[in-house]
């Protein structure tokens, strides 16, 4: 069969030129679904001449089908527009008829040397243009190791003897190493991080067995916007594994331990929730406040010892008891979830002197006095309580009190009063059940 | 042509197509970085590795690099026809077959360690007298080295912005295609001229949007020097292009 030269090419292209000339007549660009149909009407000519080699119709029909069109309208914008100006530019006035004539004469000498034979260097550039990378990657002396089969094999023959040989033993140092990897991995957290927590959180959060406190966790996973971080790191946690799996060697080291990376991640969220600092500290403000008037109304009664502080409703979470340790002594316990404190009242026959215990820690909050105000002024208030009189400035800009007026006034460790309540011309009597009752000792 | 193995190529074939020679060029010398930065082991955590292994990312880069060979090559094939003509006006398809060859070998090899992306040109061109086995100053080599201006124009004229003086040059100093559809061969003598020297005043016009890094871009072929009156520049840039 004779072969395709470049006239059997050209003659080709001149039959794609007619078939995209009957599709499109408006002279705009071949769409791509057009320029299929075309390949598929030359499929048949191409299957009749596989034989005979040479010519790569499907480079010719993308060539033909995506250049022709923007080609021939963009060739006749510029004859258009060389057409309007009749005479061209002034400057090639200047350029002869016989100079142009040599130049047209040039194009088609020009043309000729470009029309060239039948090798497609397109054709010769797609065989090699793939082959350098591949080649350089081949070459590769990672790669080579490990692509050698040889290599492989003889290194599979020697772990399996060794599997064999050594079994027991490797087995029980995988597992005591993997034992002692996974402790380690728990342990290190464990001891790091709650030293760390508690020094930024200034104190705030409680005891490093907070962390295991059933109360903390829940606390911290009530607050919605924690419940919503905890459960984006454990998808990303969940994300990163996905990731992590992908790769055999990754997939063994997790195999292996996995168990000590869960339970890491396992104590950063409990961590996450045992430092949340500002939730510990919106609940020790709220019990403060909360004790605090709670103690006053229970001094307001004059009888503390073995009475009982009822929270309020919009308390209801706090839970509050007393427990009289001496004759002078009162204890007042509150519990939110997540935070314990105790307040201790001094209690003297006009005043007293009270200390907040949070967790064990001692915080000097001053001392209250309790009586009527027997004089006022700007920033000074003499309160009479019994026999004792006492004046103190008052840290409250814009206080008016009325004199004769009962008031329980917290006294701060600056001797300034803190804060000041009005109580009621005679003592309260509370009506309310206790929610808990601790009988006297 | 299969550009990529279930993932999507950074760039579709119809981009690349219409993509400026040396922007594309500049596209290489990117995939040249991620393609040898898989040449190694490779173990380092990288965002791709989330949607394909490292050998995918290869074969799919590597396919888009050849791609880009195949366009830039396409643009200088009909070229490389008028050379080898000049080359061996009698060696026929099978000394062309072997020219091109050679030329593409040495294109293929020495085009990954491209310093510049501006130096392509100038590389391409190297390739020719090497792959014909003889030095530019070569007597035998006198014919082609008169088209090294032509050569080193071929780049500007994708970065020309009056598409219809681009496509002017295109058909008619650097590609035969076209030639003889009859919107071409409707024009007349003065008419032909007259887009000709239009479209060498829009080229004159890009290639000084390049002119401090033309020596390098034209391996200092081009000389604007002297290029003051629009007859002059149409002068020069037709003997340039079409009477060398």
């Amino acid at each position: 069969m004779p072969s395709i030269d470049s006239e059997d090419a050209g003659e080709l292209r001149q039959a794609i030129f007619r078939s995209a000339i009957a599709k499109n007549h408006d002279g705009v660009d071949l769409k791509t679904d057009e320029a299929d149909e075309l390949r598929k009407a030359i499929f048949h000519s191409r299957k009749a001449m596989e034989n005979r080699g040479g010519i790569d119709l499907q480079a010719i029909v993308a060539e033909t089908a995506y250049d022709y069109w923007p080609h021939r309208a963009a060739f006749t914008r510029a004859r258009r527009r060389v057409a309007k100006g009749v005479e061209g530019r002034p400057a090639f006035k200047a350029i002869g008829a016989e100079e142009r004539a040599e130049l047209v004469t040039a194009i088609h000498r020009t043309q000729e040397g470009l029309r060239g034979g039948g090798i497609d260097l397109e054709t010769i550039a797609r065989e090699g243009s793939r082959h350098y990378w591949s080649q350089r990657r081949a070459a590769d002396p990672v790669r080579v190791r490990q692509v050698n089969a040889a290599a492989i094999a003889d290194m599979a023959l020697i772990l399996r003897r060794a599997a064999r040989e050594f079994a027991p033993r490797r087995e029980r140092r995988r597992l005591w190493s993997s034992i002692l990897f996974d402790a380690v991995a728990v342990l290190i957290p464990w001891l790091l991080i709650p030293p760390l927590l508690i020094s930024i959180s200034q104190g705030r959060v409680l005891r490093p067995s907070a962390m295991l406190s059933l109360l903390t966790f829940r606390a911290s996973f009530a607050d919605r916007n924690f419940a919503i971080a905890a459960f984006a790191v454990l998808c990303f946690g969940a994300f990163l594994l996905w990731v992590a799996l992908r790769k055999p060697e990754t997939r063994r080291r997790i195999s292996q331990f996995g168990g000590a990376a869960t339970a890491s991640l396992l104590v950063a969220v409990l961590g996450t929730a045992y430092v949340d600092t500002n939730k510990t500290s919106a609940g020790l403000d709220r019990l403060q406040a909360s004790l605090t008037s709670r103690l006053l109304l229970a001094l307001e009664r004059s009888d503390v010892a073995g009475y009982l502080i009822v929270p309020t409703q919009a308390d209801r979470s706090i839970e509050v008891e007393t427990k009289t340790l001496s004759a002078s002594m009162a204890m007042l316990y509150a519990r939110t979830p997540g935070t314990k404190g105790e307040i201790r009242v001094r209690l003297e026959p006009q005043s007293a002197n009270y200390w907040w215990y949070v967790d064990g820690r001692e915080i000097p909050k001053g001392r209250l006095a309790i009586g009527r105000v027997a004089a006022f002024e700007n920033d000074s208030i003499t309160i009479i309580s019994g026999n004792r009189t006492s004046t103190f400035r008052s840290a409250l800009p814009g206080l008016r009190l009325p004199v004769g007026s009962r008031v329980a006034a917290e006294i701060g460790t600056d001797d300034r009063i803190a804060s000041v309540i009005v109580l009621p011309p005679q003592p309260v009597r509370l009506v309310s059940q206790p929610v808990t009752v601790r009988p006297k000792g | 042509m299969r550009l990529g193995h279930g993932t999507r190529p950074y760039m579709t074939r119809a981009a690349i197509h219409r993509t400026p020679a040396l922007h594309l060029v500049r596209n290489m010398i990117r995939l040249r970085g991620e393609l040898e930065s898989l040449l190694g082991t490779g173990g380092a955590v990288k965002p791709w590795r989330i949607r394909e292994t490292a050998d995918e990312r290869f074969n799919r880069l590597n396919d888009e690099w050849g791609s880009h060979c195949e366009v830039l090559i396409t643009r200088y094939k009909w070229l490389m026809n008028e050379i080898h003509t000049r080359l061996a006006p009698t060696g026929g398809d099978s000394s062309r077959d072997v020219y091109f060859r050679a030329w593409w070998r040495i294109v293929r090899n020495d085009l990954p360690g491209l310093a510049a992306a501006e130096a392509f040109s100038s590389l391409l061109w190297q390739a020719v007298a090497a792959a014909a086995e003889l030095l530019e100053t070569d007597v035998e080599f006198t014919p082609v080295a008169m088209l090294k201006p032509k050569f080193m124009l071929r780049q500007f004229i994708d970065e020309m912005s009056d598409a219809e003086s681009a496509v002017s040059l295109k058909i008619l100093a650097y590609s035969p295609a076209d030639v003889d559809d009859d919107y071409v061969t409707g024009a007349g003598p003065n008419e032909l001229a007259d887009i000709v020297y239009e479209a060498c005043l829009s080229l004159h016009e890009t290639v000084k949007r390049f002119e401090p890094s033309l020596v390098t871009m034209t391996s200092a072929s081009i000389d604007l020097a002297g290029l003051n009156d629009e007859a002059t520049i149409a002068r020069r840039y037709t003997t340039w292009l079409f009477q060398s």
